[in-house]
């Protein structure tokens, strides 16, 4: 009975993860997910890892930070990811209200999808055999990867009720007092603990247990001007360190190491007096950007910056499973936002100075090679 | 492991540093690839090392280990490296409600939560870890601590990290031990920042150590192709007055799998 062993072993491609809405990274083979601004994706290098936290620091009035938080959660809701909204200011209700429509790509595809099926019931006389073919060609166009949003519609409030979404609102929440022995802001640790929960109740973490049916799926988590006053921030002894934010900042980190989830946290830092306690807040993070609008600025009206509403830094970039991180060719960036599209382009092209460069090395052309032909003398092209 | 860097820092390749007290810091770069050279450096020899990580889990380091070519899994698991995960440790304490203190008094971090920090669990918890290494072997060992920052950070006070570390170097480098070891401890302190704890904890490193390492970015901004500027400093071990020490500065390029160091200016890019 025994069969013949071989070596050879018909090769399995490792199963990767097939969740809608996500692909590998190029650069270090992590999960990415998109931002739901496509161009903000490629500056960061491609998209959000999963796992890993990216900080905003606000512009002055908060409205474009707002505005990324929208799209972040938009492009979840229509890659059909879950989420998990938190503000302190306005209700989450109003934000996911306000959340702009997706544009797709080819509208066409979408009309011609219906007649086509009931034609296809007509059976077929020749190429028979393609009967059997399944009829749904490719992946619904609603799961690629990064979308572009009209800001001038609404998405679908069937589509919205359809999307699992868990929503926290500060003031809706029972938050004890504070202890003075107690590790943070108790609203920081009472939605630390509701994050936790629910990454464990909904099966986001790595180490759950994965009943075979069940399809994994990625928890957008996006927390909203965090570290404002309204989070109870600098409300005790302003004189003294209050380690709540890093603190509450270090807990998700771990967390979200062992989970399919992301996270996107906006933060209001032009409000903190100490640049020592932005950077530690930027340290715990793994991505950061910051957004700083010319609204009200004297830049609103100069004429270099007539095209953009604002410029776009980058200020840390995340070194995940390998030595080196996503470099981008310029720092210099700037945002302008149209109806629909939010877009981050370069303000102008750095010097051409790299490994790669594009300029000719005339050094390396003028070496005069000894002519070998007899005949020529080397004085004249035209010599014999 | 990079050969490059074992040049400049004058370490034989075969035989890395021991009875070494060496400190890391960074500002406004990354000094990740320092921690993965003294990493994969003590592994490939065959060294003992102790990890204690606030920064990455284990996962991240043994990617980039199989990047270099060091296996840290199999170190891990034949007991020539243990792994003590800050990360995953301080968060459960973050998590502890005040009520159950059952799990968290093992718990070495537990002071993350105190008002009070006291660090002595700590430094017992990495002194057994150690021990437990030289009861089956004399190889040197390596006790790496990634980024003390994140500590002071989290609200444990400077002059408790300071006198953690001037114990763990008594225990590490002192001859009256029959080990000898290499300490290498990591901090970020941002120049433009002004972060007074963690300069403050840089000086408490600074006299604390043997060889100083500091990466920092480069004056004239952003580049793609010069990624920072690394400093190395030795300091007189016998603290002889007037302090005499001696220091190099070459400029630096992370790439995939290795680092090139040049002189300053001299990068490929513009010459």
């Amino acid at each position: 009975m025994a069969a013949p062993t071989t070596s050879f072993r018909k090769k399995v491609s490792t199963k990767i993860l097939q969740i809608p809405g996500t692909r590998p990274s190029l650069h270090n083979n992590q999960l990415l997910i998109s931002s739901g601004v496509p161009s903000f994706d490629s500056v960061i290098g491609g998209g959000i890892a999963v796992g890993t936290a990216i900080l905003v620091e606000e512009d002055t009035y908060g409205s474009y930070g707002k505005l990324l938080l929208k799209y972040f959660i938009a492009e979840g809701i229509v890659c059909g990811h879950s989420s998990f909204l938190a503000t302190a200011d306005t209700k989450p209700d109003q934000i996911v209200k306000e959340l702009p429509s997706a544009i797709v790509d080819d509208p066409g595809a979408v009309q011609d999808a219906q007649p086509s099926s009931s034609e296809a019931d007509d059976s077929m006389k020749i190429a028979w055999r393609y009967q059997n073919m399944s009829k749904v060609q490719a992946a619904p166009v609603s799961t690629k990867f990064g979308h572009y949003f009209d800001l001038t519609k609404v998405m679908n409030p069937e589509v919205l009720a359809k999307t699992d979404m868990r929503q926290f609102y500060l003031p809706d929440e029972e938050i004890p007092d504070r202890h003075s022995n107690s590790i943070m802001n108790p609203a920081y640790q009472k939605l630390l603990q509701d994050i936790k929960s629910h990454i464990i109740n909904k099966n986001f973490s790595t180490s759950s247990s994965k009943q075979p049916q069940q399809q994994r799926n990625i928890l957008r988590i996006a927390i909203h001007s965090l570290g404002s006053p309204l989070w109870g921030e600098g409300e005790v002894n302003p004189d003294s360190y209050d380690p709540s934010l890093p603190r509450f900042l270090y807990g998700l980190r771990a967390l979200l190491r062992s989970a399919f989830a992301s996270c996107l946290i906006t933060v209001p830092t032009y409000i903190f007096n100490d640049t020592a306690f932005t950077r530690r807040i930027e340290n715990m993070c793994d991505t950061v950007v910051q957004l700083e609008s010319f609204v009200g600025s004297e830049r609103e009206t100069n004429p270099v910056y007539k095209d953009y509403h604002g410029l776009f830094h980058i200020l840390k970039i995340p070194r995940l499973n390998s030595l080196t991180c996503h470099m981008p060719d310029s720092l210099d960036l700037a945002f302008k936002l149209r109806r629909k599209k939010f877009t981050i382009e370069k303000l102008h092209l750095p010097p051409e100075l790299s490994d790669t460069a594009s300029r000719p090395q005339e050094d390396k052309d003028v070496v005069v090679k000894p002519k070998t032909v007899g005949c020529s003398t080397g004085s004249s092209k035209l010599d014999f | 492991m990079f050969i490059d860097l074992n040049n400049i820092l004058d370490i034989d390749e075969k035989q890395p540093p021991d009875r070494i007290s060496i400190s890391i810091s960074s500002s406004q770069t990354d000094n990740g690839f320092l921690i993965h050279h003294f990493l994969s450096l003590y592994i490939r020899n065959g060294y003992n090392v102790c990890m204690v990580s606030f920064t990455q889990s284990f996962s991240h380091y043994n990617n980039v280990g199989q990047k270099l070519g060091v296996n840290i899994t199999a170190a891990r698991d034949n007991g020539t490296l243990i792994f003590i995960d800050g990360l995953k440790l301080i968060n459960e304490c973050l998590f502890a409600s005040p009520g159950d203190s059952g799990g968290v008094e093992k718990n070495p971090f537990s002071f993350v939560s105190d008002p009070k920090p006291d660090l002595k669990n700590l430094y017992d918890h990495i002194k057994q870890t150690i021990t437990s290494f030289s009861s089956h072997s004399t190889v040197p060992t390596l006790l790496l601590m990634d980024d003390l920052g994140i500590l002071t950070d989290l609200g444990v006070p400077v002059l408790a990290v300071g006198d953690l570390m001037m114990y763990l170097r008594n225990f590490m480098t002192s001859a009256q031990t029959l080990r000898s070891g290499c300490l290498v401890s990591v901090v970020q302190a941002d120049k433009d920042a002004a972060d007074e704890e963690h300069e403050l904890l840089l000086t408490r490193l600074a006299h604390n150590s043997d060889m100083m390492l500091h990466c920092k970015s480069l004056n004239s901004g952003y580049c793609k192709d010069v990624h920072g500027e690394l400093l190395v400093t030795w300091l007189d071990p016998k603290q002889n007055y007037p302090f005499t020490s001696r220091a190099k500065r070459m400029q630096f390029k992370i790439m995939d799998k290795t680092v090139s160091f040049f002189a300053a200016g001299m990068s490929s890019a513009v010459l």
